[in-house]
């Protein structure tokens, strides 16, 4: 069976990327789609630079609710900037560092 | 009361002289403080968020603020143009807008608003590359800003919340941060946290090379996951930079040419607090690109 797909833009849910404040509606919503077991394409357009509290909240709570096997499923992320880009490359290596640790 | 300002001392002199000047605050009577510049010539970014720190916990309980500079003419200048002189007058706004200086390379004093730091960052980072990066992207500068803001919001417990200033130095493409707060500092919080868990307590220099650590955090709050300090420390090595932070009994510092191996001394008089002091070479910033890319994991 296909999955259900779902597009999200960050800088439509949220206002900023600098505080775990900031990312508590992006959290949200990607909870409820990731409990329907919907895959999520994500896009950074125009995202601003995201900072570790941001990321915090958006995606490290999303690891703790469902593991990284499980989000990395049902992420896809897209339209970055490269700085956008490296951060979260770093941030998905850390996480995997941690867990591995 | 008067308090001579001399800002041609160590950074070490100058945080004992913070310090022993806040304890003269503790019994909270204090009606009228007079900052006397008349001593100083120059005062860098450092001295001056630690002394608005030291400033504003007066202000609080109550004293009138007053300066003087006598025949000072620059020092007068680069004050003026941070608004520090006016930043404690009764009907100053301090909100009203955020970069509005006479000198461009500075940022006006700012105190950190937990409301506002997300635009702070954002026009910091608009700011700088608009007037002087041209093609750079300052995403270093508006992470560093953002990492440093989240911990004092969510670690530092001070009662003036904190204070900012950035400088720019066009000569050399260096930009300078300066944060300051009176919190319980970086190496208290690390061992309280340690005493909570039942765990042995390190000396405060173990505790502020612990906070660098990957993964390591007080948990001050539940999303804590102890990586904005490495975040920090991956900015400063990548954009060639140094970084010196002062938080109770230690003073630690980094820098790229160094690795990022840690150095530091023990200070004198403890440091109820944290200080950052944190350079960036704008040189090392990559360039702005419209392209865009996807993450594979």
């Amino acid at each position: 069976m296909l999955m259900k797909m779902q597009n999200i833009q960050v800088m439509s849910v949220v206002q900023a990327t600098t505080t775990n404040a900031d990312a508590m509606p992006l959290y949200l919503l990607l909870k409820k789609e990731m409990t329907d077991d919907t895959c999520i394409v994500l896009s950074f357009k125009d995202s601003t630079p995201l900072s570790s509290s941001f990321l915090n909240t958006a995606i490290g709570n999303l690891v703790d609710d469902f593991g990284l096997d499980y989000v990395k499923a049902h992420l896809k992320i897209v339209q970055c900037s490269k700085s956008v880009l490296d951060t979260l490359k770093r941030y998905f290596d850390n996480v995997t560092k941690v867990q591995d640790s | 009361m008067k308090l001579q300002i001399n800002s041609n001392v160590s950074k070490s002199k100058w945080i004992a002289f913070i310090e022993q000047s806040r304890c003269k605050n503790q019994s909270g009577s204090i009606d009228t403080l007079e900052i006397d510049f008349s001593e100083s010539s120059f005062i860098e970014p450092f001295y001056l968020v630690s002394l608005a720190c030291m400033i504003e916990e007066y202000s609080v309980n109550g004293t009138i603020i007053s300066f003087s500079l006598f025949n000072k003419l620059e020092l007068r200048e680069y004050l003026l143009s941070g608004y520090f002189l006016e930043f404690w007058k009764k009907d100053f706004d301090r909100y009203d807008g955020y970069f509005a200086t006479s000198n461009s390379t500075t940022l006006r004093l700012w105190k950190i608003d937990s409301t506002r730091i997300s635009e702070y960052v954002q026009l910091a980072q608009t700011y700088y590359e608009t007037r002087y990066l041209q093609e750079k992207d300052a995403t270093p500068l508006n992470i560093s800003l953002a990492e440093l803001f989240n911990n004092i919001i969510e670690h530092a417990a001070s009662s003036v919340s904190g204070f900012v200033l950035n400088q720019y130095y066009p000569k050399n493409g260096k930009l300078k941060i300066a944060v300051c707060d009176l919190g319980v500092g970086i190496a208290r919080r690390i061992n309280d946290y340690l005493s909570e868990k039942g765990e042995v307590k390190l000396s405060d220099k173990e505790a502020i090379i612990k906070a660098f650590d990957l993964s390591f955090s007080s948990k001050s709050i539940p999303q804590n996951r102890g990586w904005g300090l490495t975040t920090l420390k991956n900015i400063v090595l990548h954009c060639n930079g140094t970084l010196r932070l002062i938080a109770n009994s230690y003073c630690l510092s980094f820098n790229k040419n160094g690795k990022g191996k840690f150095g530091g001394f023990e200070l004198k008089n403890e440091f109820c607090g944290t200080l950052f002091e944190i350079i960036l070479d704008t040189n090392a910033f990559d360039t702005r690109s419209e392209d865009e890319f996807d993450l594979d994991f």
